[in-house]
């Protein structure tokens, strides 16, 4: 029933499930975009290049409601479809921009990723078709966004190189939903250069900017 | 594909599948899927002592309509409460109430909003003083059992086939009128029977509850027995509306009374403020997204500030002596519809001892809208 297909691909938009009035130039090239432009310009994207010690890094949104939410959603309520929405506009230049690199995903307590069904990280930055090493892995389940500043930056000693795993002479896109202090980036950054990376970056989905994460850090108790 | 098209979601109903998703090759439901948190565990049905403690008395129009929402409930058919507003519909409600904890049912009370169900916390808390009552609503799900149960309708989740009887106020109001996952949950939740409670029920529940094993009482007239204030409308383009409103929060603030200015939307209602607030001190503004607004709220009641600047978040159960109300922008369709103007009105001369209030709709052109809202309460007011 030729119909009936057509009308189940109609594209729609993943997070206001209204359809799309115009199929977007990427479509050309096969590729869906799963976010209409109205609920994208709503999670307030904006570029930003930033650097953690010696470590180039780039956010792709600001960390406000809207982002909040649907990071929530995503993670918390385990809405796996909700997965390549993040880089549905970003991820052509992405692409380019990181060509050649090799991602490793920021790491999260197993039993975490177990009870959730799915490592979260992976499958949002999946669309930039790049490979992943899991080369850093985490022993303890330590929520840094419940720590103070002074505690966050002990990520380290909870943070353990994966042996039998090389990245030496490559490339490495360090990636991560959040970053705030930059206290986990900065650890995993330096264990992957002191294993021989050739390169290290980070990307990053939400940046808080600093004067509000030290705004938040005053609410918390010591 | 074709177990995509066969799922039904459990908790809600949904089959449409486009909210269907695949997490590791089984379809789950992404329409509810915001709702997930610990359910409330079941309480032993024992008989209660309930004792009733009210400065007031019920006048006899309140008191055979609360009498016949017993013997509705007795006999087990749903209640549709239909009363003006400041008609007194959360007293009729104590009635029924204390009846099903004596018989050791399970009591629940769902609102649409937030901040009228922390207001009927203190209310119900004080009515009842030998029973347990918990307010559940987003944040604040610490206990979720109790002899009384006073939540919003977006917790009703957590207490699936739970509840004997079921008090609904304001069902028209948003974000339960019209959303599908919401009704799905309150049938869920109800194991009994309901009571709704509305000033301005939509024609399809009067359709509902004019049907076997559904009654509708019907209160036309305000416990005091003063008229509803009729609303004056003011047309005027908008650059002279706020020189106007402005004479008014002046003569307002001479008579020592409060003000609420309903704005349309967040962004109006920041702009009014900032405007206003340059020409006449002492005032404040409250949104749904503004941080602290139960304290903003809770000042405003104890006369801290003269007016306050508000989006519709405050047009319903909130009760303030002497409050005088400037709706702005009246003529805006999307959002000021005849009943959500039925409601603002009704927020004057709710009390006793200051029946009277003025109620001023500002708008360019008059529309259905309103006429439809005067010509409500004039109607209502007939009855008297």
């Amino acid at each position: 029933m030729p119909s009936k297909k057509l009308n189940s691909a109609t594209p729609f938009c993943k997070v206001c499930f209204k359809a799309f009035s115009a199929p977007g130039w990427r479509s050309l090239f096969g590729e869906d975009v799963p976010l209409c432009e109205e609920c994208f310009r709503k999670m307030s994207p904006k570029m930003r290049f930033f650097k953690v010690d010696q470590f180039e890094g780039r956010s792709l949104y600001l960390y406000e409601e809207e982002i909040r939410t649907l990071l929530y959603q995503f993670k918390g309520c385990a809405d796996i479809e909700l997965a390549p929405i993040f880089l549905a506009y970003q991820a052509p230049i992405l692409r380019w921009a990181y060509r050649g690199y090799t991602l490793v995903p920021a790491p999260s307590f197993a039993a975490k990723n177990e009870a959730r069904g799915f490592n979260h990280v992976e499958l949002m930055f999946a669309s930039l078709h790049l490979p992943f090493l899991h080369a850093i892995e985490k022993l303890d389940d330590v929520k840094q966004a419940d720590l103070h500043w002074r505690d966050r930056q002990k990520i380290g000693e909870h943070l353990h190189y994966v042996d039998g795993i090389s990245v030496q002479g490559k490339k490495i896109l360090f990636v991560d939903d959040l970053l705030t202090t930059g206290a986990t980036a900065k650890a995993c950054c330096s264990l992957l250069k002191a294993h021989g990376a050739k390169r290290v970056k980070i990307l990053v989905m939400g940046y808080t900017p600093k004067k509000r994460a030290q705004e938040e850090d005053r609410e918390k108790p010591v | 594909m074709g177990l995509e098209e066969r799922f039904i979601c459990p908790r809600c109903g949904n089959e449409d599948p486009k909210y269907i998703g695949m997490r590791n090759g089984r379809p789950y439901c992404r329409k509810c899927i915001s709702f997930i948190g610990t359910k409330a565990a079941r309480l032993p049905s024992n008989p209660k002592t309930v004792e009733l403690n009210l400065h007031y008395s019920l006048s006899s129009e309140q008191k055979t309509l609360s009498k016949k929402i017993i013997a509705n409930y007795l006999a087990g058919v749903d209640t549709l409460v239909y009363a003006v507003c400041g008609a007194g519909k959360t007293e009729l409600s104590y009635g029924v109430i204390s009846e099903a904890l004596r018989l050791g049912h399970q009591v629940g009370f769902a609102l649409p909003r937030r901040d009228v169900v922390i207001e009927l916390y203190w209310r119900i808390k004080e009515a009842f003083p030998q029973n347990k009552v918990v307010a559940v609503y987003g944040e604040h799900t610490y206990a979720l059992e109790g002899d009384i149960i006073i939540l919003t309708t977006h917790q009703l989740y957590r207490y699936p086939s739970y509840f004997d009887l079921l008090v609904m106020d304001e069902i028209d109001a948003f974000p339960f009128k019209g959303n599908e996952v919401l009704i799905s949950m309150y049938r869920a939740s109800l194991r009994g029977h309901c009571v709704m409670m509305s000033a301005t029920p939509s024609s399809e529940i009067l359709r509902e509850f004019h049907s076997p094993q559904h009654d509708v009482v019907e209160l036309r007239t305000r416990f005091h027995k003063h008229p509803i204030p009729v609303p004056f409308v003011i047309l005027k383009p908008k650059t002279l509306q706020i020189p106007f409103l402005l004479s008014k929060l002046r003569q307002y603030r001479l008579l020592n009374k409060p003000c609420f200015i309903f704005a349309p939307t967040i962004a109006s209602c920041e702009e009014l403020y900032s405007l206003i607030s340059l020409f006449a001190k002492g005032g404040n503004y409250v949104h749904s997204k503004r941080n602290g607004r139960e304290n903003i709220i809770a000042d405003f009641k104890k006369g801290e500030y003269r007016y306050l600047v508000t989006t519709s978040v405050l047009e319903r159960g909130v009760t303030i002596k002497a409050l005088q109300v400037i709706v702005t922008s009246a003529d805006d369709q999307k959002i000021y519809t005849s009943s959500t103007l039925i409601q603002i009105a009704g927020r004057a001369g709710r009390k006793m001892d200051a029946p009277d209030g003025e109620v001023i709709f500002l708008a360019e052109k008059p529309t259905e809208a309103i006429q439809n809202a005067i010509k409500e309460i004039e109607f209502c007011n007939t009855f008297l």
